[in-house]
């Protein structure tokens, strides 16, 4: 198609602004880094929902927004629930800035979505990717997570599915070790973790009680187990368990 | 297994296996290329690995301590370099020389130096084995027996082969195909799983549906364990007053896709259910159209589309608008007639169903809104259809204000539909396809005199009133062939004047700068001054609002050029270096530009346009006047 417009000026200019628009969020920023001292922790969940009330009250006080495009994101709220659709790429007001980090569907290649239990704000189930590493509070959990990983959020289970030779610069932390806290799933190939611990290939669970080796190699300090079969599953401590079979 | 400074536990489970190697940055053992460590523990026996207490390296290292755990039926088996592999069991140690090794060097000794001692009651021999792979066997300290790197000597009668440990392996491996096959979990592993669900199911209900359930995604501990076929599920159906019976007969629908049973069970028939039973279903009716649902997954290439969301939106816009008889015979219309091509999903995805509320709350009455869909149906069936629809999404909004008759709406909707055959055929990508609903069928195919275009948008913008989605879609006719700049500049101007102070339009302005630089670009061949002139709305708001100092500095620039007497096409080639300098400059830069780095930045540009010294000179001039707000 013609276009009057000159598509590589387009381009330069649609950089110029990008480049503007960075500074100006970088300044925005500063005085709130600079003047917060007390930091609430908010799950991942509560994020979300706290950032689209906040939305959806600017909406219908007829606040101007920082930016009206929410398309390619799509909120469906029921009594019991928030379902979040990342469906396409799109320009996401400020409020809903938190968002801006999980591919869409139309990147992703997969449905892109998380379901808030309005209850408590927690992510019962969901599946996203992100372009880049991040840490996210999941329930009782502090996950880092990858670049361009996958996370599957489904009974409990925190399911990450990252690129091959990603590192993970911190395990998961439990915030409240009085709690329960989900299972953090990895799975992929050349994963190194702290400690001169790798995932060669297969999938861990991380947990309170340590790594959980479902299948594949783990390298865990020089040991390599081997987990071809369900039944040769080993679980990696460095705990007292007290259902322990071995000598503790 | 537990990990400690000290020592390593490697403890099996009764019908469980451990496989380890020790790599070279082991902190227990001495393994170096080409030295192979493996340890394999099971069913129960386990091995405690002690670290060595010696002053040095090579002490630490040959004092590494292992024992080994003896149980009932367990066995462990520690493969040694090519020294060999020692089978514990509770009662005895076999030395099996296996041709496991692969990195075995002929004359070279990979064996690994450490003591192997057993808690069974049945043992008390020692295995010493030395870094050159010579084995002493010790009894309360003594050597009793030595055995060479070739396993030649005294003590112990080597096997070639441990016939029953691969017999046993053999056996366990056909049971586990068997099991696969037979999509079938054993009465045992029932028993195990059944706990937590007796307060639901009996012990045989609960055994046929995990079966049934098996069957459709084959039996692993994990479907099991991640099953949407849950505690949480039947709670949730008892709530619901239903109970086994129901979960059966879902579990038994014919063409329910493997990938997509958790999701169905966890979401749509808990979820939905409850909207269906709203709109009048019984739990027969309901299960029918989950039925016909998967009797058509073919038409869905990402059959999870269906069941998350748009068999809900059809049901629930459906509602006020048809009965439930109706919206179900339309539902059934709809699913035989879809195609299995890919596009299928996408029709489901782009407002298809959702159209129907939207039309029916316009005045459609029912009758026009079966025949709608069915002519849609009849006559579109590929990419023009997916198309066609998104479309229609938009014109649903416009029709909204049309105030026109529903017959004429339906004419103009077929219309579109026809229109829209031609156009997107063609496979253009580049379309934003929701700004051109009406804009390049309706009219640029029908009107082939721009000014007729224009006109006929306008009376169309006067009779559906103020909608920026059709706003929207009149601005691409900026983009489209056959429009010279000139008329692109009227016709903006035109919906600038028409929108007023629209806030969604001032907003889509704001986020769209390249519409704004496309006007500039557009107005460059007027003049740059008229430009503004005509549109100061349009040029004010995006500059104002963005608040950015550095584009007010560009635009000072740029209107010093025009108004310095460059010729078209000089400003038309400053207009292009200008994005290209500024390329290298940071934001903090140029928003931060002085009177002198202001002069700079004018010549650098204005050299790299190709000027004179003389034109370039009385640019910078005004470009810094104006920074210094003297012009």
């Amino acid at each position: 198609m013609m276009r009057c417009l000159n598509s590589d000026l387009q381009m330069k200019f649609k950089k110029f602004i990008g480049l503007f628009g960075m500074f100006l969020l970088v300044i925005s920023l500063f005085p709130l880094v600079a003047s917060e001292e007390v930091v609430e922790i908010k799950t991942f969940g509560e994020e979300i929902v706290d950032a689209y009330r906040l939305y959806e009250l600017l909406n219908q006080q007829g606040i101007p927004l920082d930016s009206i495009l929410v398309e390619g994101v799509q909120f469906y709220e029921s009594s019991d629930f928030l379902d979040v659709y990342f469906l396409t790429e799109s320009l996401l007001p400020n409020e809903l800035g938190i968002l801006s980090n999980i591919q869409p569907a139309s990147v992703s290649n997969h449905t892109s979505y998380v379901k808030i239990n309005l209850s408590n704000n927690e992510i019962t189930e969901g599946d996203f990717s992100i372009y880049s590493a991040d840490q996210f509070i999941f329930g009782n959990n502090k996950v880092y997570v990858p670049d361009n990983s996958r996370v599957i959020f489904k009974n409990g289970i925190v399911d990450l599915k990252v690129g091959a030779g990603s590192n993970f610069e911190q395990l998961p932390e439990i915030l409240d070790v009085g709690k329960f806290s989900s299972k953090i799933r990895v799975e992929g190939e050349g994963i190194t973790f702290p400690d001169g611990i790798e995932l060669v290939e297969g999938k861990v669970d991380l947990s309170a009680n340590g790594f959980e080796v479902l299948e594949g190699d783990f390298n865990y300090k020089g040991n390599l187990i081997s987990v071809g079969e369900d039944f040769e599953q080993v679980l990696v401590t460095t705990n007292d368990l007290e259902d322990y079979a071995g000598i503790g | 297994m537990k990990y400690t400074d000290e020592k390593l536990e490697l403890f099996s489970s009764e019908e469980g296996r451990i496989n380890m190697k020790f790599l070279g940055d082991s902190e227990f053992f001495d393994v170096e290329f080409p030295d192979n460590l493996f340890m394999e523990v099971q069913e129960g026996d386990g091995l405690e690995i002690i670290k060595g207490s010696g002053d040095n390296y090579v002490e630490l290292f040959r004092e590494t301590e292992v024992i080994h755990h003896s149980s009932e039926n367990g066995e462990t088996r520690i493969s040694n370099g090519n020294l060999g592999t020692f089978v514990y069991t509770k009662d005895n140690v076999e030395i099996v020389k296996e041709s496991l090794e692969p990195l075995a060097i002929e004359g070279i000794t990979n064996a690994v130096p450490m003591k192997i001692s057993s808690d069974s009651e049945l043992m008390d021999l020692v295995v010493d084995i030395n870094e050159f792979g010579e084995v002493d066997f010790l009894k309360e300290g003594e050597v009793v027996g030595h055995l060479n790197e070739n396993l030649e000597g005294k003590l112990g009668e080597i096997k070639k082969d441990n016939k029953e440990v691969i017999e046993e392996k053999e056996k366990r491996a056909f049971e586990a195909e068997s099991s696969f096959e037979s999509y079938k979990f054993s009465e045992e592993y029932l028993v195990e799983n059944y706990i937590g669900f007796e307060d639901y199911l009996s012990k045989e209900e609960y055994f046929t549906l995990t079966n049934k359930y098996a069957e459709l995604i084959g039996p692993t501990e994990e479907s099991i364990y991640l099953s949407g076929f849950n505690r949480y599920f039947l709670e949730e159906l008892e709530k619901k007053g239903l109970d086994y019976s129901f979960v059966e007969k879902v579990l038994s629908l014919e063409g329910i896709p493997s990938s997509q049973v958790n999701s169905f069970l966890s979401d749509f028939a808990l979820r939905d259910l409850d909207n269906l039973r709203g709109l009048g279903y019984s739990d027969e009716e309901v299960l029918e159209i989950f039925g016909i649902a998967f009797d058509n997954k073919n038409s869905f290439s990402d059959f999870e589309v269906f069941p998350k969301r748009e068999i809900l939106d059809f049901f629930k816009n459906s509602e006020g608008v048809l009965s439930a008889e109706e919206s179900f015979s339309l539902f059934k219309i709809s699913m035989e007639n879809l195609d299995a091509s890919e596009n299928s999903k996408l029709i489901i995805q782009k407002g298809f169903f959702n159209e129907l509320g939207e039309l029916g709350s316009k005045g459609f009455s029912k009758e026009y809104s079966l025949d709608l869909f069915e002519y849609l149906l009849e006559n579109s069936n590929s990419e023009d259809l997916v198309f066609s629809l998104k479309g229609l999404d938009k014109l649903s909004g416009s029709v909204n204000s049309l105030g026109i008759s529903e017959k004429e709406s339906l004419e103009i909707v077929k219309l579109f539909i026809e229109g829209s055959k031609g156009e997107f055929s063609k496979g253009e990508k580049s379309y934003d396809l929701s700004n051109v609903p009406f804009t390049l069928d309706l009219f640029s195919d029908h009107f082939s005199n721009p000014e007729q275009v224009i006109d006929k948008s306008f009376v169309f913008l006067e009779e559906t009133g103020s909608n920026f989605g059709m706003v929207r879609a009149f601005i691409s006719l900026l983009g489209n062939e056959g429009y010279d700049s000139k008329e692109s500049m009227v016709f903006v101007d035109a919906i600038n004047e028409y929108m007023g102070d629209n806030s969604e339009y001032t907003n889509y302005l704001k986020e769209n700068p390249e519409f704004v630089y496309s006007y500039l670009h557009a107005g460059s061949k007027l003049s740059f001054e008229e430009a503004l002139e005509k549109n100061p709305r349009l040029i004010e708001s995006q500059l104002k609002d963005i608040k950015i100092d550095a584009f007010q500095n560009v635009r000072s620039f740029l209107l010093s050029a025009e108004e310095s007497g460059l010729s078209q096409g000089e400003i038309q080639n400053l207009f292009d270096k200008t994005f290209e300098v500024l390329d290298g400059y940071t934001p903090e830069e140029l928003a931060n530009l002085n009177g002198l780095q202001s002069l700079i930045l004018a010549n650098k540009i204005s050299k790299k346009a190709g000027l004179s010294k003389g034109k370039a000179l009385k640019i910078g001039n005004l470009f810094s006047r104006k920074l210094n707000g003297k012009d």
